[in-house]
């Protein structure tokens, strides 16, 4: 550096001149010279303590982001796709299996069942966890995402665009579209239980949360089983039929409604619960229905026959009594179900379906065309219905003449032991046959296949890993620290270097003098 | 000081400040130990395994390990019995799927894409993993030595081996058919028409395993071989058998049978004129039914379809009428069988009184205590005739028991080919205890020591730093 100027008159600036200004340092000195190559000595003369130093300044600057974790690291949170698997209802009572989220009786299946009291209750009680876990703590830490179906994904899309193209309009009208989600959803449940703004939570381990997450699911699989599945064994009013205190026409027509019922109970269970083939007999609940009418066939109409063919009864006028009264029941129920039936016959002769009128954009005319309504639809099924019921009360009523016909016809037998006997074997058959199905029924209720209304995968989540979510602040933290070192490492070379500078400067001072 | 000095003073500082933090953290993992574990994974192969479906074609689901019945007939294995109770061990049983990474990736990032907005990327497959992860943790006896836990674990993975076979398996019980049906005093229409039902319900059930095993066959016998037996046995034994007896009228009590078929047909007809109406009711109904047809509602970008479930409602009362039509296409039919067999009898009755005991005067007056008496007047011919029906359904039973057996041994089988250790492979038991050794307790070490060693250092540095500078002074 040159600051020597040798002019002392005014200063003429050329054009394109250059001025160079030179700055005093505080002491006034008129030279002082920068040696690179010293300061870089200094340095390297002082490399033992600053490089101290810089470990100390990395390892504080890679301590802070630590400290920061452990003061508030992220809760871990878990997750588990669930699939609904169960049959529901159509529009027309057939079973089909679920595809949205409609509950097993056909009404929308209602999700926040899943953080009841009820359900979390149950799925606290099979667990024994570190921390004190309440019910409302664990039902703040849910979160159930539904899954829409494509039709509904893009009814929402479109719906997005319309918010964002401000298209509001469009938007109020299609904000009335109900949205349809899949048979599956996923469930999150997050570590930190406590108030929202409350700076105290309870936290559970890690491997605890997926246990929590899978034993919250298994006790709403169970509500839903209680809830919906039909597990009602068939009654059994076999124990109670005994040949005492009961004529034996009564008994056997007692006994063969009895196993009728036992067949309409199995006849209305859904095909596949039909179709279930039973681990200890191989049998199905079909087989078990067609074996229901062999029972009749093979023991009891035949008791019922011979009992009937020769009016072997104890007393013949209580029996007769019974069956008039029979009869007249059963007329009385036609005549009151003919009556339903004619007023709903009026109803659907003067039900008006829906019109829909037809226009073209742009045409003049226009067209109309029905519709059927629901209720329309309806009208029709329940007459069916009503025709069937008829159908059984008309037979009832017919048999209960057709034994009395043939009880007023025939000469009154005597009952014998032999009878009794045969009658308690019938009594018996029955029972066994009941004793088959009730088992089998059993054994159906405890099978997977049926107590199985929810699929749901493991519950994953991964704690969240301080390497992973702070590499970024620990190479900022170690990287300044590296650099503040370096700084004062450079500053403290630099000052020294100066200061020589001022020496050598001085004694040049002195020697030129 | 010298350089080396230094060195030796910051390595003293950190090995104390290491072993202090691994001292604290041995302390605490020996305080507060880990419970230890027997675990080992068990996973299906059979063919329905991908869609957690047994063998037989019933779900499963491998939480039933946790049953009650299993971890009680485990403990009587493992002679735990007395000590544990089946609750006990059924809360430090763990079992859990295993599944693929792009399946848990899915699970995990699916809430964040639906936070966000509706998304058409948000794909969530399905999927049934077939391994599990079976852990039996120690949280109910801290006494229980090694051996007897896994021994445990192993004698519930056994049983468990042993109750899916069983319960996931094809089983077939006979006996069952002998204590609803088997009479052998019984008329010989109804012993047949008992060994038919059986027959049909048999051979409905090998029809199904010959569907599911088609190749599996004993001494070149399958499933296929057991259906076309019963076929046999019931369409060409049974039906000679029945129309001989039809036409020769024969039965042990032609009277009483007698009886049986007109009560029974009495009651047919009582059902059919009943259900004939029903089906005139219902056939009125459908005609009145308006059905309209679907409208189509068509815009540029869209389509929309205004059906009112007309076709539904229509189907289902055709549906309706169809099961009533075959239900008395039914009726009739067994009616005109009764009435058949009604006037064979009665014919022959009319024709040959010798061979119906019942048929005389006294028949109003029939009980069944007179049957042994009506029997004994049973002339010689009829009496060997009897005798020779009553051998050959006796020989239809051996048949039938003999082809049951066969039945059931390939159902024995089936099972050992579907269960077997190649197809639920249980895996190793693999015993962890807390251990010093063990990488948990190397991770809470290093846990532990790492903010202390972080603390010696800082130490160091300061110790060090004064030292280094006046060193540095002074040279």
């Amino acid at each position: 550096m040159d600051n020597e100027h040798p002019n002392s008159g005014p200063l003429v600036i050329d054009r394109d001149a250059k001025i160079s200004l030179t700055v005093n340092n505080p002491m006034n000195s008129d030279e002082l010279e920068i040696d690179l190559f010293q300061v870089f000595s200094h340095m390297g003369k002082s490399a033992g303590f600053f490089l101290w130093l810089m470990i100390l300044f990395i390892v504080i600057g890679l301590c802070i982001p630590s400290v920061h974790y452990l003061l508030s690291r992220p809760p871990m949170t878990v997750s588990s796709a669930v699939t609904l698997n169960y049959q529901v209802p159509d529009k027309l009572g057939n079973p089909v299996n679920v595809s949205d989220l409609t509950a097993p009786d056909g009404k929308p299946l209602d999700l926040n069942q899943i953080t009841s009291s009820y359900v979390l209750q149950n799925a606290l009680s099979n667990l024994e966890l570190s921390a004190p876990v309440g019910i409302e703590n664990l039902r703040g830490n849910i979160t159930i995402s539904r899954i829409p179906t494509e039709e509904s994904n893009q009814q929402m899309e479109l719906i997005s665009k319309m918010i964002a193209d401000k298209s509001s309009t469009l938007y109020q009208q299609l904000s009335n579209v109900e949205f349809v989600y899949s048979n599956r959803f996923v469930i999150s449940l997050k570590n930190g239980f406590g108030q929202p703004d409350s700076r105290r939570k309870i936290y559970l381990k890690d491997d605890e949360l997926p246990l929590v997450l899978n034993s919250i699911l298994s006790s709403y699989n169970s509500y839903l089983v209680k809830t919906y599945a039909d597990s009602r064994l068939p009654d059994n009013p076999f124990d109670l039929i005994t040949v005492e205190g009961i004529d034996n026409l009564q008994l056997m027509t007692t006994l063969n409604s009895a196993l009728d019922q036992l067949y309409n109970y199995c006849s209305q269970k859904p095909s596949d619960i039909r179709s279930y083939r039973s681990w200890r007999t191989g049998k199905s609940l079909n087989d078990l229905m067609n074996d229901i009418q062999m029972v009749q066939s093979f023991k009891t109409y035949y008791t019922e026959s011979m009992i009937q063919s020769d009016a072997l009864v104890t007393d013949i006028a209580d029996t007769k009594a019974y069956y008039q009264f029979r009869q007249q029941d059963a007329q009385q129920k036609i005549d009151s179900l003919n009556e339903t039936i004619s007023a709903l016959t009026d109803t659907i002769s003067n039900y008006r379906n829906d019109e829909v009128v037809l226009s073209v954009q742009g045409a003049e005319s226009q067209s109309t065309a029905r519709t059927n309504t629901d209720s329309y639809n309806a009208l029709f099924i329940s007459q069916a219905d009503n025709y069937s019921a008829l159908a059984a009360l008309q037979y009832n009523s017919q048999m209960a003449q057709a034994r009395l016909s043939m009880l007023e016809s025939q000469t009154h037998g005597t009952v014998t032991e032999a009878v009794t006997a045969e009658i308690q074997s019938a009594i018996v058959s029955a029972q066994r046959i009941y004793d088959e199905i009730k088992k089998h029924m059993e054994e159906l209720f405890q099978s997977a296949s049926f107590t199985t209304f929810l699929e749901y995968s493991a519950a994953y989540g991964k704690p969240v890993s301080f390497f992973k979510s702070y590499a970024k602040p620990l190479m900022i933290g170690g990287g300044a620290g590296f650099a503040l070192a370096l700084m004062f490492w450079f500053m403290y070379a630099l000052r020294l270097d100066i200061i020589e500078s001022r020496k050598r400067f001085a004694e040049m001072e002195a020697n030129r003098r | 000081m010298t350089k080396r000095s230094y060195i030796h003073i910051v390595i003293i500082i950190l090995v104390l400040c290491g072993l202090l933090g691994t001292g604290i953290a041995a302390f605490l993992f020996t305080s507060n130990p880990d419970p230890t574990t027997a675990s080992a994974s068990i996973e299906y192969t059979f063919v329905g395994s991908a869609e957690s479906t047994a063998p037989n074609g019933v779900r499963y689901n491998p939480e039933n390990i946790r049953n009650d019945n299993i971890l009680e007939q485990a403990l009587i294995t493992a002679g735990l019995d007395s000590k544990y109770t089946p609750g006990q061990i059924r809360s430090s049983l763990k079992v859990s799927g295993i599944y693929p990474q792009d399946f848990v990736d899915q699970v995990k990032s699916f809430r964040s894409l639906l936070d966000y907005n509706a998304s058409s990327d948000s794909i969530l497959s399905n999927y049934h993993p077939t391994q599990y992860n079976v852990v039996l943790t120690n949280e109910f006896d801290s006494s229980i030595s090694a051996s007897a836990q896994s021994n445990l674990l192993d004698a519930i993975l056994s049983t468990y081996f042993t109750a899916f076979k069983q319960t996931f398996g094809s089983h077939l019980d006979e006996t069952i058919y002998n204590d609803l049906f088997s009479d052998p005093n019984a008329d010989f229409i109804p012993q047949l028409d008992a060994i038919e039902q059986e027959i049909s319900e048999l051979s409905l059930y090998a029809q199904e395993m010959a569907e599911r095993s088609p190749d599996l066959k004993i001494n070149g016998r399958g499933f296929e071989d057991v259906v076309l037996r019963l076929q046999h046995i019931s369409g060409t034994t049974i039906s000679q058998l029945k129309a001989n007896l039809q036409v020769n009228a024969l039965a042990k009590n032609p009277q009483r049978l007698l009886n049986q078929y007109d009560f029974l047909l009495r009651r047919l007809l009582v059902q059919l004129e009943a259900e004939k109406q029903h089906l005139e009711n219902l056939d009125r109904l459908i005609a009145s039914f308006e059905r309209n047809g679907n409208i189509y509602l068509t815009s540029a970008s869209s389509t929309t379809t205004l059906n009112g479930n007309s076709s539904l409602t229509y189907d289902k009362l055709i549906e309706i009428r169809h099961e009533l039509t075959e239900k008395i296409s039914s009726i009739s039919s067994d009616a005109s069988t009764y009435q058949k067999w009604i006037n064979n009898l009665s014919s022959n009755k009319q024709n040959n009184p010798e061979n119906s005991f019942a048929a005389s005067d006294s028949a109003d007056e029939l009980t069944l205590a007179d049957i042994p008496q009506s029997t004994d007047a049973v002339d010689a011919v009829s009496t060997n005739q009897i005798a020779s029906f009553q051998l050959q359904i006796n020989t239809i039973r051996q048949s039938l028991n003999q082809t049951i057996s066969e039945f059931k041994a390939l159902l024995d089988a089936y099972n050992d080919q579907e269960i077997n250790p190649g197809t639920i492979t249980i895996s190793r038991i693999l015993y962890k205890a807390p251990s010093f050794l063990s990488i948990a307790f190397l991770k809470q070490a290093i846990k532990t020591s790492a903010p202390f060693c972080a603390a010696g250092i800082i130490l160091c540095i300061v110790i060090l730093m004064p030292k280094m500078k006046k060193r540095y002074l002074d040279r």
